[in-house]
């Protein structure tokens, strides 16, 4: 059943899930193209009767696309690196390091991933405010650091490593700090991808608390931005909003086909096996 | 658990070194492990702990604000278990300070709603993507010409911002939008109390299968081929294949996702928010807790802290369930990893 040749009914349905995926996206796609009649015509127009760009020039014309983009960048970038950073000290600790209370410490990674967001929310918002935080990049990124997931998946991969390599790095003299860093992580690249691009996305994508900690146009990331699209005009210009969902969409889809072979080899390289 | 983690740790925490440097080493063991381990420790502290805590003690706190009775500005002070019965009784105070159970359109008079909208998303929504997410993993994992890009495209919708989902579907379910023009319908799919849900219901299947198919995909993957082989020369049917083998052995796997899926569903926000605008129908009918949470923020931390407390025990009760009765172990299953490992 597994990793034998496909059939033509799997073919088959491997056709409807991938069109199911993909359908919607191009539907947005091809609005972003086109104009408001072309949108409301009947019967339905699939394709649009130009591929100009002008849509895109109203929906950057409207909102500053610009500073939206700079802003997700900044806050992905720090977000994510932060975040597999300290997750890649922390499962080091855990599984290399005798360090005391250990299961202590695993248990609260636990803790803290079951905590939901909703009920960290309105300290961490005063706690920012009365910092005076809101509105800046710091405000959005440090709340989220205290990402458990990475250092999960890192535990769990680190504890398949060979032994025997550490040892000797260790009789070679090497410390901890330098194992971790010449040993563990060329061993664990293909986990890290996968945390990292997992990471990104998340970071991207982050709607509710950067809402809630940011209302000045300058500093919005793009998810939020998008719906500042929709709040200019009274009526909903489709091409116009759909061109903006493009503009937010593209640099992820980007990342992700450039890494989508790693994420896959990690994530099911018993990563996430749990 | 416990000798599990000894024996794979034992020999990396002790390096073979000399007897004479042990105890010194044992120290310097120690402070690099504090040094590893302090900044996440302290920002767990910070953004997880100290918020925790604060939370579930503002939720006894009264929110400062006009004294209904007086008109005059209060100060919080101690609230007792009132906020918790503001949500839970639905219990307001009126306008001369006596109590009374909440009018319709307060906050507090949608909690059991909310609690309803929100159970009844996480249960479809889970419940679909495992079906779907199982599915298309059992697809994935067959080898075929194009693979990789077949398993991108899959995921993509899991990689884009649920701003972009919810603005995507928004637009294909629009009144005149094409949702309606395919099926010849004249649904309102945006406010309609059903049609709303369902729309959530959708377009969180559609976004989400995709990561679920890649958490049961990494099940089905250390499923040995020969297991099959064996089972086809039994005379197994495809069904008892799936039944027998393929569903027990990704079991731990599937069970962990469901975990994570049912945790992240209970807190939906984003979609039923931008979709429907957070009402849809009656204007509560896709209010899920998190909506409800958000919106009392703008009217009172101390309230609204004492419905995310309540949330957070859902959850937790939840989990806790979850663990217990379906044998779901987050902590267990490192174990059978390290089995795997030591061999």
């Amino acid at each position: 059943m597994t990793r034998f040749r496909l059939p033509i009914g799997g073919y088959i349905a491997l056709a409807i899930a991938v069109a199911v995926m993909v359908l919607p996206l191009l539907w947005m796609l091809l609005a972003s193209f086109k104009g408001q009649d072309e949108i409301y015509s009947l019967p339905i127009q699939w394709l649009p009767s130009s591929f100009g760009g002008a849509n895109y020039q109203a929906a950057a014309d409207a909102v500053p696309f610009g500073s939206f983009f700079l802003n997700s960048l900044i806050t992905t970038v720090f977000g994510a690196g932060i975040k597999i950073v300290l997750g890649l000290m922390t499962a080091y600790a855990l599984v290399f390091v005798e360090v005391p209370f250990r299961k202590f410490f695993f248990g609260l990674v636990i803790f803290a991933l079951l905590v939901p967001q909703q009920i960290v929310i309105i300290p961490n918002y005063t706690l920012v405010a009365s910092l005076g935080w809101l509105n800046t990049y710091q405000g959005i990124i440090v709340p989220g650091l205290a990402s458990a997931f990475g250092t999960f998946l890192f535990r769990q991969h680190f504890l398949s490593l060979p032994i025997s390599v550490l040892e000797a790095a260790a009789l070679d003299g090497a410390g901890h700090w330098r194992r971790l860093w010449a040993f563990v992580v060329p061993m664990s690249t293909p986990t890290i991808a996968a945390v990292a691009l997992v990471s990104v996305v998340t970071e991207w994508n982050e709607y509710l608390w950067p809402l809630l900690v940011i209302d000045r146009p300058n500093m919005m990331t793009l998810p939020i931005g998008l719906t500042l699209l929709q709040n200019t005009d009274g009526v909903t210009n489709w091409g116009v909003l759909m061109a903006g969902t493009v503009l937010v969409t593209l640099p992820i889809l980007i990342v992700f086909f450039v890494m989508q072979k790693k994420i896959v080899a990690g994530l099911t390289a018993g990563a996430v096996t749990g | 658990m416990s000798t599990a983690t000894e024996v794979v740790g034992a020999p990396a925490g002790v390096p073979r070194a000399p007897r004479t440097g042990a105890k010194k080493k044992r120290r310097g063991e120690t402070r690099v492990a504090i040094y590893l381990v302090a900044p996440t420790l302290i920002l767990l502290a910070v953004v997880i702990g100290y918020p925790v805590v604060s939370a579930i003690i503002m939720s006894f706190q009264k929110d400062a604000g006009l004294d209904p009775a007086t008109g005059l500005f209060v100060a919080g002070g101690f609230a007792g278990i009132s906020n918790y019965a503001h949500w839970i009784l639905q219990q307001c105070l009126d306008t001369s300070g006596n109590t009374i159970s909440c009018p319709p359109g307060n906050l507090g008079s949608q909690f059991w709603n909310a609690t309803g909208v929100t159970f009844f998303f996480a249960v479809v929504t889970v419940a679909l993507e495992t079906a779907f997410g199982v599915w298309m993993a059992i697809i994935m994992n067959r080898t075929f010409r194009g693979r990789g890009l077949v398993r991108a495209a899959i995921l993509v919708p899991w990689a884009i911002p649920t701003a972009v989902t919810a603005k995507l579907w928004f637009f294909i379910f629009a009144t005149s939008g094409i949702a309606n023009a395919l099926l010849q319908t004249q649904i309102l799919w945006t406010s309609d109390e059903w049609a709303s849900r369902f729309a959530i219901i959708i377009a969180d299947t559609w976004k989400t299968t995709p990561f679920m198919a890649l958490l049961i995909l990494a099940g089905l993957q250390i499923i040995p081929e020969d297991v099959y082989e064996a089972a086809k020369m039994d005379g197994a049917t495809t069904f008892q294949q799936f039944w027998r083998i393929t569903l027990p052995l990704i079991r731990p796997a599937l069970m962990v996702a469901v975990l994570f899926r049912i945790l992240d569903a209970l807190r939906i926000y984003d979609l039923p928010a931008i979709l429907t605008g957070g009402g849809g129908g009656t204007g509560n009918a896709t209010t899920t807790l998190s909506i409800l949470v958000v919106d009392q923020i703008r009217q009172g931390f101390n309230s609204a802290s004492a419905l995310s407390t309540i949330t957070f025990i859902i959850i937790f009760i939840v989990a806790f369930i979850f663990v217990r009765v379906l044998g779901t172990n987050v902590v267990r299953t490192q174990q059978a990893q390290q089995k795997g490992a030591a061999k």
